[in-house]
């Protein structure tokens, strides 16, 4: 009995020939206008898992950078506090050595003592340096004073990490005993930039010039400890940038990655979009011309 | 046999080839109508009169034409074949359906929902490693944590919201089917009462096979006629249609402990109540999906959210709050997916949000790191959730395939049936010749004889006049 061509047959066939057809010009459309291949995970159950891991691996990413930015920004405040330490150390030990000349009155020592106490000042407000309110030579504390004005280290020891990516959490604290020292109550020369510049203008105030003489080494000493921070403070902020840029990298492979996997490959959908086309207006001439035809046409 | 005995033959010929060009007229009105099935003349010759005896004649000729019947033209097994593929195509395009809309709720491709939420939630926590001084990002973290929890509640009650969908649709079908089951009833009444008074039933029939597929196809019902043409439609045992009466299905739901909180189970029972095994349709393909696959998916999500709070919580009551306090779970998943919250140890108040690890203090933020790191873990809860979404989309793609197989299947048998049954305008228009010539000839008959009968009657006796 199979065989036998019938009217509602023919019709039926035509219609789910067109609508077939007519679909698959939508779908073809819909990845044309939106820029997406796949309109849900189960148009490509396969590759779905591989499509979200991507998209999600570009926030973090994104979010790596961030964290990376953030630590960048931490280690140039801190190495811009660092140089400025360095530069106040050496103009401290120009005034040290001015005043420790023997031609040098004790008028000029007192100036000099005058200027040395504004310098330990603004040693002390750069190592009380900020970023968003936090002192970044201060560890972990939640105060805004890595120093207390008596030149007392009151902050901690803890860790300061950043998450700069899934293997590399790294340490950007910079504590203030390690850049500073802290105050000696024995050798005050041997303590705090502030302390050992305070006590070196009141040396040169009471005329102690022989004392005096030993805040040349205590500078030395002070400077080399701030020179060899800042040293680390570079290599920290260099593995940072280079962190930064293997993010970087891992974001423009991932971004290739996922375009690859779900982006509509344009050419191909528009030579797909006009083959599909040509196909459904063939369908329906085709329609059109077999449903005319019947005996009806050649019978008089 | 005499003259007028052969002008009668030629009156059959006429008649029967008349009523035969009703029949074609009607096939060809009825050529595209759906479920309209030809009609066909059974024609037989009507034999001549017995010729024992002595004076019977020695003829045999036969005495015209007749018609037997009009058949409608059906083969049972086509029919049969039709039914029970339309019957699992329908199922499976049901449940291929219902997981689409999960599907499409869950929404994993989109910009949204709760893997946006998830990933949110892993940045606000390294925003809080980066700045823990500001007071910001703590009442940040505690929201995009109750933004979670509403992802978590959403995506549950988007599940419960089709299984409740589901439970309208099958009361809906069920009534249709009840509906259904009643028009059979009453057209097998008639066709009955057609038959016995010789009347043409033929339409009456059509109409009732295009109840009986609607039926079949929503309940995937089996179908029996018994010699008088009337029809048995039974679900498993359960006669739906019987010797002219009908019985009514209905669709209740039941509490079920085995299903995830919100759901209940989808039951077709009787009248009195029994519970009916279906076995393809619409129905059973709701009640499956009602029952068995969306349950499925939201003990996937209950999972899911037990361990993204089992895991968060592990790292934050480890943790320490801005006010110091210790031991406090972030999330409470106790009421499953569907009842999903940020725990009360910490809702409303982003100080008591860990930042630090417990005894730490200040400015310490490894707890925050470590929730950050655990978010986007290679086990963590945004790969939990893929894997939820990533299993949905691989049971919805196979459920489709299967589900656009069996409708391949179910147009193919279809379209057997349709060659089958269908009217074909050149074979009728082929008939319609034929039945024309008939005609002619048959008149051409009546024409000679009464010709004959002129010579007869009128020219007898007139030789060499």
């Amino acid at each position: 009995m199979t065989g036998r061509i019938t009217e509602l047959g023919s019709v039926n066939r035509y219609i789910d020939w067109g609508s077939s057809t007519r679909s698959r010009l939508a779908d073809t459309e819909r990845q044309i206008a939106t820029g997406e291949r796949h309109e849900r995970p189960s148009s490509a159950p396969t590759e779905a898992g591989s499509i979200i891991d991507s998209r999600n691996r570009l926030t973090r990413l994104k979010q790596f950078l961030r964290n990376q930015e953030a630590a960048g920004q931490w280690l140039a405040t801190a190495d811009g506090a660092l140089q400025s330490t360095v530069t106040a150390m050496a103009r401290a030990r120009t005034l040290a050595l001015q005043a420790l000349s023997d031609t040098t009155s004790q008028d000029g020592r007192n100036a000099v003592a005058a200027e040395l106490r504004s310098v330990a000042s603004q040693v002390l407000s750069l190592s009380n340096t900020a970023v968003d309110g936090r002192p970044i030579f201060g560890g972990t504390t939640s105060g805004d004073r890595a120093y207390d004005a008596a030149g007392n280290y009151i902050g901690d020891t803890g860790v300061v990490r950043r998450r700069l990516n899934d293997d590399n959490t790294i340490d950007i604290a910079i504590a203030g005993t390690g850049v500073f020292g802290d105050n000696n109550t024995v050798d005050p020369y041997a303590g705090t930039p502030f302390q050992l510049l305070n006590q070196l203008a009141s040396d040169l105030e009471a005329g102690n010039i022989v004392a005096a003489r030993n805040s040349l080494d205590g500078i030395d000493v002070a400077t080399e400890r701030v020179l060899t921070e800042l040293g680390r403070v570079g290599a920290t902020a260099n593995r940072v940038e280079e962190l930064g840029q293997l993010t970087q990298s891992e974001e423009v492979r991932y971004t290739g990655r996922l375009s690859k996997q779900s982006d509509t490959d344009l050419a191909e959908a528009t030579v797909r979009l006009r083959s599909v086309e040509v196909s459904y207006q063939a369908t329906l001439a085709a329609t059109a011309r077999a449903l005319n035809r019947s005996l009806l046409d050649f019978l008089r | 046999m005499g003259s007028f005995g052969t002008l009668n033959t030629a009156y059959t010929g006429l008649s029967t080839h008349a009523r035969r060009l009703d029949v074609i007229g009607e096939n060809i009105a009825n050529a595209s109508t759906p479920g309209y099935r030809r009609r066909r003349v059974d024609l037989s010759a009507i034999e001549g009169p017995n010729s024992i005896g002595v004076f019977s004649g020695a003829d045999r000729v036969g005495r015209g034409v007749e018609i037997n019947s009009i058949d409608r033209v059906i083969d049972p097994l086509l029919e049969q074949h039709a039914r029970t593929e339309a019957g699992r195509a329908s199922e499976l395009n049901v449940t291929a359906a219902a997981l689409a809309d999960l599907e499409e709720q869950w929404n994993a491709f989109g910009n949204g929902g709760l893997n946006r939420a998830l990933l949110d939630l892993g940045a606000t926590f390294d925003n809080l490693v980066n700045n823990p001084e500001l007071t910001a990002n703590r009442v940040l973290a505690l929201q995009t944590s109750e933004t979670v929890a509403a992802e978590v509640r959403q995506t549950a009650s988007d599940g419960r919201d089709i299984a409740t969908s589901l439970v309208e649709r099958a009361t809906t079908l069920a009534d249709r089917a009840n509906a259904l089951s009643t028009g059979i009833a009453e057209l097998d009444d008639r066709i009955r009462s057609a038959k016995a008074a010789g009347a043409d039933a033929a339409s009456l029939e059509d109409q009732r096979d295009r109840f009986i597929d609607e039926l079949v196809s929503i309940t995937n019902a089996s179908v029996a006629y018994d010699t008088q043409g009337a029809v048995r439609v039974a679900i498993d045992g359960y006669p739906l249609v019987a010797g002219n009466r009908a019985s009514t299905l209905s669709v209740a739901t039941v509490a079920d402990p085995s299903l995830p909180a919100g759901l209940s189970r989808l039951v077709v029972s009787t009248a009195d109540g029994r519970e009916l095994r279906l076995t393809g349709g619409d129905l059973r393909g709701t009640q499956q999906a009602a029952n068995v696959l969306i349950p499925e998916q939201l003990r996937a999500l209950d999972s899911f959210a037990a361990d993204l709070a089992a895991a968060a919580n592990a790292v934050h009551s480890a943790g320490e709050g801005a006010d110091g306090g210790t031991g406090r779970n972030l999330f409470d998943a106790a009421a499953g997916a569907l009842g999903f919250t940020v725990s009360a140890d910490v809702a409303g108040n982003a100080d008591r949000i860990a930042v630090a690890a417990a005894g730490a203090g200040g400015y310490d933020t490894t707890a925050a790191e470590q929730m950050a790191a655990l978010i986007d873990a290679p086990d963590g809860p945004t790969a939990g959730w893929r894997n939820v979404v990533t299993n949905l989309a691989g049971l919805t793609a196979g459920t489709r395939i299967r589900a656009d197989a069996a409708a391949d299947a179910a147009t193919s048998a279809d379209q057997q049936r349709i060659a089958a049954s269908g009217v074909s305008l050149d074979e009728e228009m082929t008939e319609l010749i034929a039945t024309q010539r008939s005609y002619e000839a048959s008149a051409r008959v009546i024409t000679t004889i009464d010709a004959m009968l002129d010579t007869l009657i009128n020219r007898t006796g007139l030789v060499g006049r």
